[in-house]
């Protein structure tokens, strides 16, 4: 039988200054696309984090 | 000191302070006196003792000697027997170091590109929700 697809799903919010550090959180699957400003710790300020696939 | 007000490299300055050159034209007269470039025997017990400076070290007097003119103050080495003709390069001209060394500005000219373009995004990002926020705050009276 196929795998029946989960209602929420893991994401990775990533930093978009390049550093490459990123936070891990869930969203519904039906979402849209989720952007935060965070802090990141590489560059001790503030930026945008884009949503990336987890894998 | 030798060669009066020359500074001379550490190195030699402490070889010839332990063993001085017996005139200005050379280490030494005759061959009575012990060489520490080459081994020597003990004649009361008969063992052979290895020189007192190591190849690598006598070649190293040899080129700091050879750089101020005075090879001839040094006594006879062990492997450099007769001078041939050789180049002693002094200096690296032209290194090409290393490849992330080569590529380090440019590196972190993007990197800070990068970073800009975040930190006006991100302003950006906030003014657009304030905006937002606005809007949204506003009575639909």
């Amino acid at each position: 039988m196929a795998k029946k697809q989960k209602a929420r799903i893991l994401i990775k919010l990533l930093s978009s200054a390049g550093t490459g550090y990123f936070y891990v959180r869930s969203r519904a699957r039906t979402a849209p696309k989720l952007n935060f400003i965070k802090y990141d710790p590489r560059i001790g300020r503030r930026v945008i984090f884009n949503e990336a696939k987890m894998k | 000191m030798k060669l009066g007000l020359k500074e001379l490299p550490a190195k030699l300055r402490a070889f010839f302070a332990k063993f001085p050159p017996e005139t200005e034209k050379a280490w030494s007269l005759g061959t009575a006196r012990p060489n520490p470039f080459l081994p020597a025997k003990n004649e009361i017990t008969g063992a052979w003792r290895g020189p007192v400076y190591s190849n690598r070290k006598q070649a190293d007097l040899f080129k700091l000697a050879k750089m101020h003119n005075l090879q001839h103050l040094l006594p006879r080495q062990k492997t450099w027997n007769g001078e041939k003709n050789r180049r002693i390069i002094q200096s690296v001209i032209r290194p090409k170091g290393k490849k992330f060394e080569r590529n380090k500005e440019a590196r972190q000219e993007k990197k800070n590109t990068i970073l800009q373009e975040a930190l006006k995004k991100t302003d950006a990002f906030k003014q657009n929700l304030k905006k937002e926020k606005a809007l949204n705050s506003r009575s639909p009276i």
